[in-house]
């Protein structure tokens, strides 16, 4: 046994009033009355060696201008990340370890606050971390505990039953329960799942007496709290109280005054003697200023000290290797205490005896894993606190049970994206920025802003370097020197030989978010749709390794702008080279040629002052080089200035540029999936141009048009247009047409093309005109085509028409397009027409995308700006759906637009839409509950939008991730209407008002408002998007089952379900008759 | 040390000779957002027996400030040197930097100021009228004494 006291280990001669051992055990941090924490190493504690080593850092960071009183609580996170300390001021702060230098030189580590836990209206006497870290609870003195979320800190619940100071608390190792002593004399067990007290101990404590905390502890196994201040007979005790129906069990008698504090040690011995027997090890510590040391296999204490303080003993904290501790007192010191296993009687035991012994209490509630740490609920799920255990909410029914097996196992099998986020999933740390390294004065002195006030006084703007970077990185145990790492003990000391310094550099990637080394960007030959910070941070990811490590350390701000420039020169450079790569392949390949650019001849213009000239300036016209239009849904916005608008009605607001004045057309009809190509396109951009995907078999159809001119005898011009359809270089027909044809567009079975005076002709693919003559309300802009039946025609004033060619009738005619803010700086980016209905989707050069329902009546809009506020948002890149390629190039888009004005500040005026950033930021400030409501919203948007598109995947897809998401937060009034909707009524016969109330009534809720009751509402449709309703239904049960506080209404719906779907096969009035 | 937190402050031209400006590098961090403009001002404590003597050397308004990382460069005027008395010109002095927001002080940043000649010679038989040119000035700048004070911050 060693028992030791560190002279230097102080706080000004002022109280410890805390003192906590890191789970590592190479530090311990203390709360002192002089309103400091210090982090002290562990090592020139524990060996005397390495306490005289002077170069052996022992103090490693002093928190000084924190708190402003004393320090009543310091306590480790479980997994040793933070450190909590809660305060006389009324705070509690969070402390993380940073790896930046600390602003006083010569410490050894900097920890720094993470968060300010505000909510207190008094002391704060203690604060605990939950065994599975999800939470931290805060107890204070006025009358209150606070529990906190480990996520954002943001305030779970306040629990106010206790009617004086409650001054400690203690967690139940395994999660359930949440214990709290007061001065109110009674000690009250708190329900973890829903908070709720389970009950309120007083028996024991009635009596007065004083002190400043009473600190009770748990068990490790969970099955006794270790009260303090227990009073039995005149004599004080330390109360057991049993976790079983929370009796009174034995007490721990001997101390003189109050027991004030009791500590458990974490781990779970197994006897010398006989080895079957498990045992744990419990200090007390008084007020009389002795500690005692009891086993739970013992009737008497192990060890008692009484001379070891002076006065009243605070806190004891156990080292986790389970044989040593340290105390600390009101005298203002700490005491250390290292004992033998044969002074314990006992020796640890492993991690499978932990496991049968556990499971000996708990049966299968409670689950050890390799390294003997208990195991808690998966994704974070509140209620999975509750399953299992006593006092828990126990399945009704085998069925119940059944599918919550299912449901575990099949969780992979529902997508791997779905529950990205759980409710109070453990955060990673902020993205690791820079360092902040020096910035030379002038630099500074450059470009600080300077004004003069009114008042005379200089006013400075600062520089803004970075985002927050905290870099807050899990503490490493602590190093000490090599020489003196010898003398480790594996049983007494918790030390291990670390090579790896605590501080140490980390190579971290710059912190700007614009801007990237122009020597590394990877060519895209795409176009610049691309997602900016997806290939940027390809760029300069390399260029990190590449350790050009200039880059980096020097004046980060010239570099910023200096890299802009580089850029704007790089990326217009860029395109120009890979133009005339594109179009050498392109010369190559005998696939088309885009050379309208080339080959536009400068046209007579007569410029109309009406129309309004689209915003799209050279940079547009770039892009439209680099597409590829190989696909024949890929559009390209035209742009010609020397362009003519001659309408016969007068422009409503909508003016689209129509297309470029060629002489030579050339279009590839292929059959190619369009979705995984276009999304290939635009998620892997870095691919190289896939002149090569196209696959060389099977319908390669190429349209050339030529346009020639003749001179008639009345000297006017006349044009013709010569269409050729080929296939595999070999000419199928030719046709020969009037006017000058500006669009085409087909597909395998048909071709369509419109001439300059608006005139529409549809051939089909063997050159035979199916319609033809068709006039549309002004010239077109748009044409195009799905690959089946559909064509798709907008006019320059922003009209719609869909025709069915097959069945030569209209879908859609003459819809204008949808209300849009500040419609004339934007144009149409991208039009098609949906496979199996056509219905017609516009996309915008903002993103915005819109689809036209006939159903509906009017266009609906796909994308949703502020859905990045909720939890999920369309960044679901593993889904091919149609409905998530439009949303995620509106986000694409948005990015880059937000991106684009980082680096053209000066061209950022009007920003119209809030960029994702700034949305981003925000939903990082959003409670808990607001991202609840938002998220619920936007999956409900997106399912409805999925029914819109038709896209049956896709709604399955989001149906699920809706059901899971509902039961994540137990939302059992939407989950029922879903059911109920997707449940339908009893019989598929009553139609007609003949009521049958099978089991109609069965427990459910909603009897009264039964919306299949009336035979005049509306039929209940079986199917959605061709699914069956009822077998949607049947897998989502499953999900909501894994929630067990929802069994009920599972299992009623289950019960409906399988009752309804017998129904819908027999006649009633069978049975009736076979009676 | 709420809502800011000073994470770096170097001192450029240290040492120099005691008329030269005074050149703090200040690097801070803003946790939480604030709507006013921080104070920053630089005290030079002249005599350590009498507040009096203390001498702001100069004082600005520095905003909007943004969250996350900011940094900034303050460079005030040397002290006046006739303000100080002459017993107390040379030897070991403190200068404050000092950051207020709405007014109360929340950081004040204390660093040891030790005024000396360059040359031995004069250190040994020092001129009855201190000679300003020779005298050289040195902030102890890694030993930084920081105390924060609470503030209200909204």
């Amino acid at each position: 046994m060693k028992i030791l006291k560190p002279q230097w280990v102080t706080h000004g001669g002022l109280s410890i009033y805390s003192v906590d051992i890191h789970p590592d055990g190479t530090r311990m941090a203390t709360g002192g009355g002089d309103a400091k924490i210090k982090i002290w190493s562990m090592a020139p504690i524990s060996l005397l060696e390495v306490e005289e080593d002077a170069g052996t850092p022992k103090l490693l960071c002093s928190i000084e201008n924190a708190h402003f009183h004393s320090v009543n609580s310091v306590k480790w996170s479980k997994d040793g990340k933070y450190l909590a300390s809660g305060s006389d001021d009324k705070l509690c702060m969070i402390w993380g370890l940073s790896n930046n230098n600390s602003l006083i030189k010569n410490t050894t580590e900097n920890w720094v606050c993470v968060a300010t836990l505000r909510g207190h209206a008094s002391d704060i006497s203690e604060v605990s971390w939950s065994p599975d870290n999800k939470y931290i609870a805060t107890s204070s003195f006025d009358k209150t505990i606070i529990i906190w979320e480990t996520n954002k800190f943001q305030m779970v619940s306040k629990l106010e039953e206790h009617k004086g100071f409650v001054k400690g608390l203690a967690w139940d190792p395994l999660g359930r329960y949440l214990a709290s002593q007061s001065e109110d004399k009674s000690l009250i067990i708190w329900r973890t799942s829903d908070w709720v007290v389970e009950t309120i101990v007083t028996e024991p404590f009635k009596h007065s007496g004083n002190s400043f905390f009473l600190r009770p502890s748990w068990t490790p196994d969970g099955q006794f709290i270790v009260a303090t201040h227990g009073i039995n007979n005149a004599t004080h005790t330390g109360v057991l109280v049993s976790r079983t129906d929370w009796d009174i069990g034995l007490d721990l008698v001997g101390h003189r005054k109050a027991v004030v504090v009791s500590r458990c040690s974490p781990k779970i011995y197994k006897d010398f003697k006989s080895r079957d027997q498990k045992f744990c090890l419990i200090l007390l510590g008084g007020q009389d200023s002795t500690l005692s040391l009891w086993s739970s296999s013992s009737p008497r204490s192990l060890m008692v000290t009484r001379s070891l303080f002076d006065q009243c003993i605070q806190d004891i904290s156990w080292c986790s290797d389970g044989y040593s501790f340290v105390a600390c007192s009101t005298d203002g010191t700490v005491g250390y205490i290292s004992l033998d296993p044969e002074e314990v009687g006992g020796s640890l035991i492993g991690p499978e005896e932990k496991q049968i012994f556990f499971k000996n209490y708990y049966g299968d509630a409670v689950t050890v894993d390799k390294e003997g740490n208990l195991i808690y609920g998966t994704n974070g799920n509140l209620s999975s606190a509750a399953n299992g255990g006593s006092h828990a909410i126990l399945p009704e029914n085998p069925d119940q049970l059944a599918m919550e097996e299912s449901n575990a196992n099949g969780v992979g099998s529902v997508g791997g994206t779905i529950n990205q986020s759980g409710v109070g999933g453990e955060n990673d740390p902020k993205n690791p920025n820079s360092t902040s390294t020096l910035q030379p004065t002038q630099l500074a002195m450059q470009n600080q802003k300077q004004t003069i006030m009114p008042g005379g006084k200089r006013r400075i703007t600062p520089i803004f370097i970075g985002s927050s970077s905290q870099n807050i990185t899990k503490p490493q145990p602590v190093a000490i020197p090599l020489h003196l790492q010898q003398l480790q003990h594996s049983s007494s000391s918790p030390l291990k030989p670390m090579e790896i310094e605590s501080s140490s550099t980390t190579v971290t990637l710059a912190s700007t978010t614009t801007g990237a080394t122009s020597t590394t960007i990877t060519p895209t030959k795409m176009t610049p749709m691309v997602p900016f910070g997806l290939n940027k941070l390809n760029g300069r990811l390399d260029s990190a390794v590449d350790g050009s490590n200039d880059r980096f350390s020097h004046p980060r701000i010239r570099d910023h702008q200096h890299k802009d420039s580089n850029n704007h020169h790089h990326k217009s450079s860029h395109h120009d080279k890979s133009d005339k790569d594109k179009s050498d392949r392109d010369d190559q390949s005998s696939s088309s040629r885009h050379n309208k650019r080339r080959t536009v001849e400068p046209e007579p213009t007569i410029s109309i002052t009406s129309s309004k000239k689209k915003k799209s300036s050279g940079g547009s016209s770039n892009k439209q080089q680099n597409d590829q239009i190989q696909q024949n849904t890929a559009q390209y916005i035209n742009n010609n200035s020397n362009n003519v608008i001659i309408s016969t009605v007068s422009a409503p607001g909508f003016s689209i540029p129509l297309p470029t004045l060629t002489n030579k057309i050339s279009k590839k009809l292929i059959d190619q999936p369009i979705q995984t190509a276009a999304l290939n396109n635009r998620l892997f951009p870095t691919m190289t141009p896939n002149t090569t995907t196209t696959p060389g078999i099977g319908g390669s159809i190429i349209i050339d048009v030529n346009i020639t001119e003749q001179e008639l005898q009345d000297n006017t011009v006349e044009y013709f247009s010569v269409i050729r359809y080929l296939s595999f270089e070999t000419q199928l027909w030719e046709n020969r047409i009037a006017g000058r044809i500006t669009l085409i567009t087909g597909n395998k079975n048909w071709c369509a093309a419109t001439t300059l005076d608006s005139l529409l002709y549809i051939f089909n693919k063997n050159g035979t005109i199916i319609m033809s003559n068709i006039v549309p309300r002004n010239q077109l802009s748009f044409l195009e085509s799905n690959r089946t039946n559909h064509l798709l025609a907008i006019t320059c004033d922003g009209f719609v028409c869909v025709w069915n060619v097959l069945k030569k009738k209209v879908e859609l005619s003459n819809r204008e397009l949808p209300f849009l803010k500040n419609r004339d700086n934007l144009t149409i980016k991208h039009a098609m027409v949906t496979e199996e209905s056509g219905k017609p989707i516009i996309t915008f050069s903002n993103g915005d995308s819109f689809v036209y329902s006939s159903d509906v009546g009017e266009w609906v809009k796909i994308t949703d700006r502020l859905g990045v506020l909720s939890e999920y948002n369309s960044n679901d890149t593993t889904n091919t759906g149609i409905l998530s390629t439009l949303q995620n190039n509106n986000r694409i888009n948005s990015i880059i637009n937000s991106n684009t004005s980082n680096i053209n500040n000066q061209q950022q005026q009007q920003q119209q839409q809030p960029s994702v950033s700034n949305l981003l930021s925000l939903s990082n400030s959003e409670s808990q509950q607001q991202q609840q409501l938002s998220t619920s919203l936007f999956l409900e948007k997106q399912l409805w939008l999925a029914q819109v598109l038709e896209s049956s995947l896709e709604y399955k897809h989001w149906l699920l991730i809706y059901t899971k998401y509902l039961t994540n937060c137990c939302n059992i009034v939407k989950l029922t209407d879903l059911c109920t909707d997707l449940l339908g009524p009893s019989s598929t016969l009553n139609l007609n008002g003949n009521n049958h109330h099978h089991n109609h009534t069965t427990g459910m809720s909603m009897e009264n408002t039964n919306p299949f009751s009336n035979s005049l509402s509306t039929p209940w449709e079986s199917t959605i998007l061709g699914l069956s309703k009822r077998s949607l239904l049947k897998e989502i049960l499953p999900i909501m089952a894994g929630n067990r506080t929802l069994q009920r209404m599972v299992g009623q719906f289950k019960e409906s379900l399988n009752a309804f779907s017998k129904n819908v096969l027999i006649d009633p009035f069978d049975t009736l008759l076979n009676k | 040390m709420s809502h800011i937190r000073l994470t770096q402050v170097l001192i450029h031209n240290n040492p120099s000779s005691f008329n030269s400006p005074f050149i703090f590098d200040i690097s801070f961090e803003c946790v939480s957002p604030i709507k006013e403009d921080l104070e920053w001002k630089v005290i030079y404590v002249g005599s350590a027996a009498n507040e009096k003597n203390d001498q702001v050397l100069d004082s600005i308004l520095l905003g909007p400030v943004a969250v996350g990382q900011n940094q900034f460069v303050f460079e005030v005027d040397p002290p006046d040197a006739n303000k100080i008395p002459k017993d107390d010109l040379l030897g070991v002095t403190v200068v404050f930097l000092i950051c207020a927001y709405k007014g109360e002080d929340f950081i004040r940043v204390g660093y040891y100021v030790n005024n000396d000649y360059f040359e031995q010679e004069l250190k040994d038989n020092p001129p009855e009228t201190p000679d300003l040119s020779k005298i050289q000035r040195n902030v102890m700048d890694d030993k930084p004494v920081v105390t924060g004070f609470p503030i209200q911050w909204n």
